[in-house]
């Protein structure tokens, strides 16, 4: 187990190179730079301009900057952000917790609805359940997220004024009711994407182990339908659908991107989207290591889970 | 035709079940009449397709939910009939009453459960439907104990152990224990012993008739191998394309076989000392049960068939036996003539 975990995770080192030095020539080439965001600002003259530019480091090659970015990056230094004037570990860390909680409560949504449906589905197939199922999950993968946020909010917030559309609390004080208020829509938005994809799996996995002879088994030993679908059937088909649970995070990413922002929650999606406009390089950077990491970390303590979950399979 | 001086246990009467698929509705077992008393063994026997497993599975109600059913007749155990109970009735029945075995040793158990685990299921299943409470360790010692009355080495490690991790007869122990720990009155056993290998298979017959002795347990025995056959059966059912064909004591079958198939079957056991040479099989194949043609359903591969064959044979009781063939027909004869 520790071999497969070390091996994953040698493994996962060239892909983590590959994608901070993609996003790394992707920011930089893209027009505009810190220096040119200043400038736009006040009227700087062209003098101060270049040296602005070199004491943020822009003048040297590209590969040479992204070496030395590295190289920081490897002593735990994601530097300084050219717009907030703070350190963008600071900044990172603010921001975490609400996109974590988001996130977190969005998979759990999509988890507990997307079984509960697919072994409804799978019991009882082309049965009501099936059909408002799949008509669930049909919607959750084709509606865009924006558009389905803005939906949200028209009835929820616009028309019957029943739950906030921006923010994470109340302004003035904080209590979990209105965080739990506040994280309602956005969390549905989100998991509403992911729902299709466990109901798909949790149906068609479960209606593979319904068919098994321990099935059968289990039945003849007198036990009631819950155990047998639950204990015995589910216990065995979820273990594919833990498996799909990393394929969702990337989407989950994007996801979270355009909701924080349409909702003004303050995590790092919206952290994201304001470094890319004023073209902070080491934010963009610092939340491209965060992400990536986060994925392939989730990735390996997956398979790693995958293995616990199913004794057959031995890592 | 069973043993009379003994109540049946359980009996079935002119059994029909069906198979659907798509809009039509199909017999796969026919007519099927049989006994069975408390710690007898009677083997159902024919190849392949003919409707045993079926005929199994009937009696607990583990036909596939929504394709198959039981369309007629009705199966007594002790005096009730077991087709019109209610779920609840039934799970009680097989929590604590009937227990089955079923062929496939490597399927049948959970691949994500410890044998431990599935074996104290068992014993909490049937304490529970009965209504009485047993406690984890309880259940944990008695399972224990029902491994080492299975002759499985090591039970304490075994019990910790997945199913993958055992060989073929082992997990064929294990499902035998798990069907004993029900303390059932009737066992039945669906090929518990096809997907072995001959010596394996010998130490779980032993086993097995060891067990009846011991708990005057009555066995529906399931099989298509009539060496087996002659192991263990005090009365054996020929079965032929979801029909009975003969029926009679075991010495009746071996010594004063009637029916044609009956005979086939006899003629393809392996006879210890003649090795080398072929062994006889029965030409031809069950015909489908979807599109079955009229008359005797043995017709195609029969040896002496002859016109008369071309109308279903009736049922003939001759002492102990019941055969469905012509030739042992009362005025079959004379019809033909
Ligand atoms: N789930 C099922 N759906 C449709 N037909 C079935 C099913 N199970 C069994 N049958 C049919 O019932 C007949 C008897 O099957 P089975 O009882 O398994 O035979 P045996 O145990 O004697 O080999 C076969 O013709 C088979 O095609
Ligand atoms: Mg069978």
């Amino acid at each position: 187990m520790l071999r497969f975990i070390v091996r994953r995770i040698l493994q996962a080192i060239p892909i983590f190179i590959g994608i901070t030095a993609i996003v790394f020539a992707l920011a930089n080439l893209a027009p505009g730079s810190p220096a040119d965001v200043v400038a736009a600002a006040g009227n700087l003259p062209e003098a101060a301009y270049e040296e602005l530019k070199t004491a943020l480091g822009l003048d040297k090659p590209l590969p040479v900057r992204y070496a030395l970015w590295l190289g920081r990056l490897l002593h735990g230094d994601l530097g300084f952000s050219s717009n907030a004037h703070r350190q963008v570990w600071d900044l990172i860390g603010q921001r975490i917790g609400p996109s974590l909680l988001l996130a977190g409560t969005a998979i759990l949504l999509a988890l507990t609805v997307g079984v509960a449906l697919g072994v409804m589905a799978a019991y009882r197939p082309y049965s009501r359940w099936d059909n408002i199922s799949s008509a669930l999950s049909f919607i959750g993968v084709s509606t865009p997220n924006f558009f389905l946020s803005l939906l949200l909010i028209y009835i929820f917030a616009v028309r019957l004024g029943l739950l906030p559309a921006q923010g994470m609390y109340y302004t003035g004080h904080k209590s979990l009711s209105g965080l739990l208020l506040h994280l309602l829509m956005p969390a549905s938005v989100l998991g509403l994407q992911m729902v299709g994809n466990f109901v798909k799996q949790t149906r068609n996995s479960m209606l593979t182990a319904l068919n098994e002879e321990y099935i059968k088994t289990a039945r003849a030993k007198g036990l009631g339908e819950a155990a047998v679908v639950l204990r015995h059937a589910l216990r065995n088909a979820w273990i594919p659908v833990v498996a799909t649970l990393g394929m969702t995070v990337p989407t989950l990413v994007g996801g979270a991107v355009v909701t924080e922002q349409i909702f003004g929650w303050p995590g790092i999606g919206s952290l994201m989207v304001h470094s890319i406009n004023t073209r902070d390089y080491n934010t963009i950077m610092g939340i491209t290591v965060l992400v990536s990491l986060g994925v392939l970390a989730v990735n390996i303590v997956l398979d790693a889970v995958y293995s616990l979950l199913d004794p057959r399979i031995k890592v | 035709m069973a043993d009379s001086s003994q109540p049946p246990l359980l009996e079935a009467r002119n059994l029909r079940i069906t198979f659907r698929r798509g809009r039509r509705e199909f017999a796969v077992v026919e007519d099927m009449t049989f006994s069975l008393a408390a710690g007898q063994t009677l083997c159902l026997v024919g190849e392949s397709g003919c409707g045993k497993s079926v005929t199994g599975n009937a009696v607990l109600g583990l036909l596939p939910q929504g394709s198959g059913r039981v369309a007629g007749g009705e199966i007594l155990f002790a005096g009730r009939d077991l087709v019109a109970l209610s779920a609840g009735e039934m799970r009680r029945i097989r929590a604590g009453k009937i227990s089955i075995i079923f062929q496939d040793h490597a399927a049948s158990l959970n691949p994500a459960h410890t044998i431990g685990r599935q074996l104290t299921e068992s014993v909490r299943t049937r304490e529970k439907v009965l209504g009485r409470g047993v406690s984890r360790r309880e259940a944990y010692g008695e399972s224990l104990a029902l491994l080492e009355r299975m002759g499985v080495t090591s039970p304490v490690w075994r019990m910790r152990q997945y199913p993958h991790e055992l060989s073929g007869g082992m997990r064929q122990r294990i499902l035998i224990g798990m069907a004993l720990a029900k303390k059932p009155l009737l066992l039945i056993a669906d090929e518990p012993t096809t997907a072995l290998d001959v010596t394996v298979q010998a130490q779980i017959l032993d086993l097995m008739s060891h067990l009846r002795r011991a708990m005057d347990t009555a066995i529906l025995f399931i099989t298509h191998d009539m060496g087996v056959v002659a192991e263990i059966a005090d009365f054996v059912l020929v079965m032929y394309a979801g029909q009975m064909v003969e029926y009679d004591y075991a010495g009746g079958i071996f010594r004063n076989p009637l029916h044609p198939y009956t005979e086939g079957l006899l003629r393809s056991i392996p006879q210890p000392g003649r090795t080398g040479e072929r062994l006889f099989a029965i030409e031809g194949a069950v015909p489908d049960l979807e599109n079955l043609p009229p008359g005797c359903r043995f017709r195609e591969r029969c040896p002496y068939g002859r016109p008369l064959c071309a109308r279903m044979p009736p049922v003939t009781q001759l002492e102990t036996k019941q055969v469905r063939c012509w030739r042992f027909a009362p005025g079959g004869e004379k019809i033909e003539a």
